[in-house]
């Protein structure tokens, strides 16, 4: 039976870093958006979503994160992608979205650049 | 052991969409398939499953949903999936463009990107059914590529 996303949440600096671990798919987005909603709407300077322990993204978790972006955006919240492994980056380059995004190596990067 | 063909029934539940999609990947490994190349073959069914929960079963949780899985006889895979959920019109099969930042539509543009050949048809008296093609590196089709041009 596939596991519930989980989270940890940490703050360093101005920046909050989410950090889902598991597999996102049609099944486990939800949640992820549900967190992510939560978190752009507290407003922070920076939200770091750290994908170094996401194993798995298809669609929907990509769907998820440009909602979270556009949403971000619009809030003045600057959205930040860490850690990519090489089978989640490679969704976002067949659907083209590594440009729109900030992705950096690591979440210490991503505070750094704060 | 190689298997030569695998079915499997479940229902549109996406909670089977990680176990399914595990099986996907393990058959592509043993038609010969590289890491990347089954971990996107896998991707692209999940996708394709997907469509089938969101748009032919509008999220309903208990629609059937059969998954066949078979070798080509030249190298490769061909995977054929049917439901029985709402009909769509073929024409309107068309992945987005991926200049638009938006959230969805990127599914098709995944599924058309990985195999060689996607067919969509009306299943006769309900639901869709879906045949995805891809032959191994230096394998051919046995038939005419259809594979529309993504925008």
């Amino acid at each position: 039976m596939p596991q519930p996303l989980e989270f940890r949440r940490d703050v360093v600096k101005d920046a909050v870093v989410l950090r889902p671990e598991g597999e996102i798919d049609l099944a486990r987005s939800p949640e992820l958006r549900l967190r992510l909603r939560q978190e752009v709407d507290a407003k922070p300077r920076r939200l770091v979503v750290d994908l170094a322990k996401v194993t798995y993204m298809d669609s929907s978790g990509i769907a998820t994160l440009v909602e979270a972006l556009t949403r971000a955006r619009a809030g003045n919240v600057s959205l930040v992608l860490s850690g990519l492994q090489p089978r989640v980056r490679s969704i976002f380059s067949i659907s083209r979205l590594d440009t729109v995004f900030t992705i950096v190596a690591t979440a210490d990067d991503a505070v750094a650049a704060t | 052991m190689t298997e030569s063909s695998i079915e499997l029934h479940f229902v549109s539940d996406p909670e089977n969409l990680a176990p399914v999609r595990a099986c996907v990947e393990r058959f592509a490994g043993n038609a010969g398939f590289d890491e990347e190349k089954r971990a996107q073959i896998a991707l692209a069914v999940d996708e394709a499953i997907a469509n089938s929960i969101r748009h032919g079963y509008r999220g309903r949780r208990d629609g059937p949903i059969t998954l066949r899985l078979a070798a080509l006889p030249t190298g490769g895979v061909r995977i054929e999936l049917d439901d029985e959920g709402e009909q769509v019109d073929i024409e309107r099969i068309e992945p987005r463009d991926l200049c638009e930042v938006r959230p969805g539509g990127l599914g098709l543009h995944i599924i058309r990107s990985t195999f060689d050949h996607c067919d969509w048809r009306r299943r006769p008296e309900r639901g869709m059914s879906v045949v995805l093609e891809l032959p191994l590196p230096g394998a051919k089709l046995a038939h005419a590529v259809r594979r529309p041009r993504s925008r």
